[in-house]
């Protein structure tokens, strides 16, 4: 079996990363790079620290590799010649589905700066599934908190007048009651 | 969780309220949040149930007036499927989601009588009846406003309520909404119907209209009723005794809420269309029309014909042509479902909407749930409970409305 293809990239402070085509490609905005032949030397990302694509690449390996377990099952199945490695590619098939959604609630279990930085991340480099589940769990953390609280979590300015504030209550009261 | 997300501006955020805020309605900059990329907060933001996000208009303007904005408003909507549900013991109308089964918003004390067993939704308006006195036999016809919980009550006119339906229907080309009534005051009578429209703004006077009778004698089930554009449908009365020998037991009658007038002609169903059921004519229609009923699904009439022997539902669509009485039927899903035999038209299942990815949403009301069908691989899934609902509909309009109105904005062309 060829292994498979490579490709390099750098953090914007300079890591360098090498990991599988497959992988890389969940990114949309890497996956263009690629096709336009922008990947001699590595590509850089000059939007995404280290640390953060280290975080983002453990969730990209991961969902590649079940996606490749997933199709060679499949296809295993339909050719059924490759008898050795497809029947190891078959038994990790079934257990995605429990596995991945595991994974990923794990995955985003993590302080609100990571999320933040996931997020920053996942939006720039266009990776849907992760800022999916990124968004979600934003979203989760914020449903059930107060403004003031909300305010407090994201560093956010209060921008309105008492008396606004009073109006914008009764304009929404259903929300409050 | 009490770490700022934006580390480096923290210092410049603790300050309290501006005492004086800016007139410009522009995103603060000091705002940390701002780092946040509008499209991304977006996201975030449409994943949030609506009346906690209606509570969330009060963090800042960026985040009240990205809520306000008609856009997201509609995409919410599309995310977050609601129906709106009336409960009489309670005296009350909920607005719930579709997928948790959360109650999103309750509207109370409105005053529904044990008559009261349509229920009318149009965008965020809802028609019902209801009477000052719980068992006052002459209920009035009201419109609620589900956003703003406003109820308007329509002059009585001359028909004898109790054994009436009221539509309420949406006439694009003005704008207006109005509301047809059908009814007879026995039910052995000829049906008569008139229509109002809704003053808008500051009211004004509001009369009903007499209009021709039906050409036939039709039901008032709220799940024999659909309204398509501006158009009324109903499927015929299975125990009217006043109507001809060539009446078909599918037969619709069809309303328009722009001319205000019936179709002079009724559309044939497509079970006589197609000879597909001999029963009726061994059962006669009251018993067939236990087992048809109409909706309003991808934004056309749907006849849904059951088949309790089988636990089936076969769903027809109605193409029509540039006479409205020449439409065709084309069946579209035929779905399997395991429900009680022996069901009777109060109790059978009804579907509602289809959803954005495809999936059927019906209403089983004997099971108290809320099921999505998937057509692509034929399953079922549970989606909520629904208690004592009676009747349900789907709301297409946006709680997300409220409030907006107060929204003074210079984007507001």
């Amino acid at each position: 079996m060829a292994s498979p293809a490579m490709v390099t990239l750098i953090s914007s402070d300079d890591a360098r990363f090498e990991v599988t085509e497959a992988a890389a490609t969940m990114s949309q905005t890497i996956r263009h790079m690629i096709e336009d032949g922008c990947t001699d030397g590595g590509i850089p990302l000059p939007n995404v620290p280290a640390r953060t694509l280290a975080k983002v690449l453990e969730y990209c390996n991961k969902h590649a590799a079940a996606t490749a377990a997933e199709s060679s099952a499949a296809g295993g199945a339909a050719a059924g010649s490759d008898s050795g490695s497809s029947s190891s590619a078959d038994s990790a098939g079934k257990d995605d589905g429990v596995d991945l959604a595991s994974f990923d609630k794990a995955f985003v279990e993590v302080d609100t700066d990571t999320l933040y930085d996931l997020l920053l991340a996942a939006n720039y480099l266009d990776v849907k599934t992760l800022l999916d589940l990124c968004c979600q769990k934003v979203a989760d953390m914020i449903r059930g908190k107060t403004p003031e609280q909300i305010r407090q979590t994201f560093g956010i300015k209060n921008d309105f007048s008492p008396e606004e504030e009073e109006k914008i209550r009764k304009e929404n009261q259903w929300a409050f009651e | 969780m009490g770490s700022a997300l934006g580390r480096d501006e923290r210092a410049a955020t603790v300050a309290g309220p501006d005492p004086a805020p800016a007139p410009a309605p522009a995103p603060a900059p000091a705002s940390n949040v701002a780092e946040l990329p509008v499209d991304v907060l977006y996201e975030i933001l449409l994943r949030i149930p609506a009346k906690a996000l209606c509570r969330l208009r009060l963090v800042c303007r960026s985040w009240r007036s990205l809520t306000s904005d008609p856009c997201f408003a509609g995409a919410h909507s599309s995310r977050h499927p609601l129906i709106a549900g009336l409960r009489r013991h309670d005296d009350e109308i909920h607005v719930v989601d579709v997928y948790s089964g959360g109650v999103a918003k309750t509207i109370r004390g409105l005053g529904l009588t044990c008559l009261d067993v349509n229920l009318s939704v149009q965008g965020d308006l809802v028609c019902f009846l209801a009477a000052p006195c719980k068992y006052d036999m002459q209920p009035q016809a009201r419109i609620l406003d589900l956003t703003t919980g406003a109820t308007t009550v329509l002059p009585d006119g001359d028909m004898d309520t109790h054994l009436s339906a009221c539509v309420l229907g949406h006439v694009p080309s003005t704008g207006e909404h109005k509301v047809l009534r059908v009814g007879s005051l026995y039910a052995t009578n000829p049906q008569s119907c008139d229509v109002v429209t809704l003053a808008t703004g500051d009211g004004g006077a509001q009369q009903w209209r007499a209009t021709p009778h039906p050409p036939i004698s039709v039901s008032l089930d709220f799940r024999q009723i659909a309204v398509v554009g501006a158009v009324v449908y109903f499927l015929l009365d299975g125990f009217s005794i006043h109507d001809g020998p060539d009446v078909k037991p599918d037969s619709v009658a069809s309303f328009d809420l722009v001319a205000e007038e019936w179709t002079p002609t009724t559309i044939r169903g497509p079970l006589s269309t197609h000879h597909l059921v001999d029963a009726f004519l061994v059962h006669g229609r009251r018993w067939l029309l236990n087992y048809i009923q109409l909706a309003k699904l991808n934004g056309c009439l749907a006849m849904i014909h059951h088949d309790d022997q089988c636990c089936s539902m076969d769903l027809w669509f109605l193409q029509l042509q540039v006479k409205m009485s020449k439409g065709s039927w084309t069946k579209r899903y035929s779905i399997q479902h395991a429900s009680l035999s022996k069901c009777l038209l109060f109790s059978l299942p009804y579907p509602l909407v289809v959803l954005d990815d495809g999936r059927i949403l019906v209403w089983f009301r004997r099971a108290r749930g809320l099921r999505s069908y998937d057509p692509i691989t034929g399953t079922w899934e549970d989606l909520a409970v629904l208690e004592d609902y009676l009747p349900v509909s789907v709301y297409e309009g946006s709680l997300l409305r409220s409030g907006v109105q107060g929204l003074s904005s210079p984007g507001n062309t």
